[in-house]
């Protein structure tokens, strides 16, 4: 599946991106005449020692999601696989651990360059993984 | 952590477009007026817009909602109103401060004579054996994430549920290349019909319908009535959905399953609003039975029953953008009046308009109130051993076991198997433990549904409420740490 997206070639990077792409099954949004949008200058950030790319303006669960990933952490009790619920704040399904920012939801948070993030929550430092709910 | 102080005369919670609405009129009306909003853009969830970041090449293609949503926050802009985006509310207090903690990390207390609370909406979430598989998305976020992000977010589709959303869900995804294997909706075509007569005065409304019925029907989707999704299969994600007719108590017939090979399903069964901050606020609620939720009392200005505190929006009850403007600029101008700016009269005229319109609105909400109402066999998809509560796991039959040792409300069953105790504090799973409870307890819905809030609202870093704590200036503090 090659991944399209509108204003890569812009940005000249269509062909690097691709090849990040490999396993996707979701896509960004049509490119060329027929680009609806021109995305924010392509980045980088690392997913757990892979670099993966994005545009700016993406949040993370976009950008994980145009890179085709679906699971984000498993849960704590059983285990069961997990990614984007709600999609809009809600749901805190898609929490993700960020370098300097703890756990957050990935539907909200737009992705940085350079960005460490780490999927079930490995590699963040206790201190700033301490949130409050009750 | 420092915490800063500070003064308004008008907070509104929301920059959806009842808050705007809102904003605008009291800022018009003379007030001062800050907007806070969790998100990095003004819009809220209907009037979402792509990033900052993107440039819109064709803004066609954004639909009408673009437009609107454009020319909002294009005036938002040029007024004097403070926009507070990437700022959460965790908390308020009985005299209308506000606990504000933002994106950068800064905490501030926002002191306001009067508030706006227009926090919006959610999909309302209905429970089936796979519902936590990665790739079940609420259709709201699908949406969302094509409409600002413009990802596509899965190649072979259903889109299920029941209401208006789900049309312009599938048309968006068809026109994003995704192949929309079937439209799934629980009403059936001949109770739309029965309806047709009461949506005649709503001609806006029915363009859109026959825009999006037309697009659909273009692409070749196959639409099915009086179908559900009624389970979910995959290993780490979903590769097969199971939709089955349903009768009109949307009770499924056995032997009418069909299998669809797919890697998203959308679902939408509706929508909850938002009721965090009218129960931390103590405005007196009532219960709605077709919408299945409580509500916030109000009088025709928008004004609860705590003085100084009005909704507007989803907050008053699920009804759309169109309702939401109109209930935003009257809020908007009681709270300006309230606050001490007489409202000449131009802007007496322009709040009996806006008065006018909400009853006209009004009509058509509860038209999709009596169609789309979620009938009681939805709630019986979920097995024993499917999880009700997606942060801290419990499946049906703990609820059921809990039940049976003597929780007789989602309060007690809550403080016997942790449900509705996670971050999302209830605002997934409360009303589906409150249907399970009140079938196997025999009692009506709307006694068993006490899930109530307590600051911080959603999770927010423990240095935030420490700081308050070591300031001891809060109530509100107090009781989250």
């Amino acid at each position: 599946m090659i991944c399209h997206r509108a204003g890569g070639a812009r940005h000249g990077v269509a062909g690097n991106e691709t090849a990040h792409m490999g396993r996707g099954r979701a896509m960004r949004e049509e490119v060329g005449r027929r680009a609806v949008v021109e995305r924010g200058k392509l980045i980088e950030f690392v997913v757990d020692g892979e670099v993966l790319p994005a545009y700016v303006g993406e949040t993370i669960a976009g950008a994980l999601t145009a890179a085709g990933r679906r699971v984000f952490r498993h849960s704590e009790k059983t285990g069961s696989p997990r990614g984007v619920f709600c999609g809009i704040g809600i749901c805190f399904d898609c929490l993700v651990a960020v370098e300097g920012l703890g756990r957050v939801r990935s539907c909200m948070v737009e992705v940085r360059p350079g960005m460490r993030v780490s999927l079930e929550g490995r590699g963040v430092a206790a201190s700033e993984d301490d949130r409050a709910t009750d | 952590m420092k915490t800063t102080v500070r003064r308004t005369e008008i907070a509104v919670l929301g920059a959806g477009p009842a808050g705007i609405a809102a904003a605008l009129a009291a800022s018009e009306a003379g007030a001062a007026v800050t907007v806070v909003d969790e998100y990095p853009r003004a819009g809220g969830q209907i009037y979402r817009q792509p990033p900052e970041a993107f440039r819109v090449l064709r803004p066609g293609r954004l639909g009408k909602e673009y437009k609107a949503a454009q020319r909002l926050s294009r005036k938002l802009a040029e007024s004097s109103v403070e926009l507070l985006t990437g700022t959460l509310v965790w908390g308020v207090d009985q005299d209308r401060t506000l606990f504000l903690y933002d994106e950068r990390g800064a905490s501030v207390e926002l002191k306001a004579h009067a508030i706006v609370v227009a926090s919006g909406a959610y999909d309302r979430p209905i429970a089936f054996p796979g519902w936590t598989l990665p790739g079940i998305w609420s259709a709201g976020g699908a949406q969302a994430m094509l409409k600002s992000q413009r990802i596509v977010p899965g190649h072979r589709v259903l889109v299920a549920g029941a209401g208006p959303l789900l049309l312009p869900v599938a048309t968006a995804l068809v026109e994003a290349g995704a192949k929309v294997l079937g439209v799934v909706e629980a009403t059936t075509r001949w109770e739309w019909a029965r309806q047709t007569h009461r949506m005649l005065g709503h001609r806006n409304r029915i363009s859109d319908f026959l825009y999006y019925e037309m697009r659909l029907l273009h692409a070749r989707v196959p639409r099915f009535f009086g179908h559900a999704v009624v389970r979910a299969d995959g290993t780490d994600g979903v590769a097969q959905a199971t939709i089955a007719a349903i009768d009109r108590q949307w009770q499924v017939t056995p032997g009418t399953e069909k299998r669809f090979d797919v890697d998203l399903v959308c679902i939408g069964y509706g929508f909850l609003s938002c009721m965090e901050l009218p129960r931390l606020l103590q405005c007196e609620l009532y219960f709605h039975p077709q919408q299945e939720q409580y509500l916030p009392r109000h009088n025709a200005d928008m004004e609860t029953s705590v003085p100084g505190v009005f909704v507007a929006g989803e907050t008053t009850g699920i009804g759309g953008a169109e309702l939401a403007l109109a209930e935003g600029e009257i809020a908007g101008l009681a709270a300006a009046r309230l606050v001490g700016h007489a409202l000449g009269a131009e802007r007496q005229r322009a709040m009996a308009a806006a008065q006018k319109l909400r009853r006209h609105q009004l009509g058509f909400a509860r038209v999709l109130d009596a169609l789309f109402a979620p009938q009681p066999g939805i709630y019986r998809l979920a097995q024993p051993d499917t999880p009700l509560c997606r942060c801290e796991e419990v499946t049906v039959a703990e609820i059921q076991d809990a039940v049976r040792r003597g929780g007789r409300s989602v309060r007690a069953v809550k403080a016997a198997t942790r449900v509705g105790m996670g971050p999302c504090q209830g605002r997934i799973c409360g009303n589906l433990v409150a249907h399970l409870v009140a079938r196997e307890t025999g009692r009506p819905v709307s006694e068993v549904m006490d899930l109530s809030p307590r600051p911080p609202v959603k999770p927010v870093p423990l240095a935030v409420l420490a700081g308050l704590a070591a300031e001891g200036s809060s109530e509100a503090a107090r009781t989250a740490t």
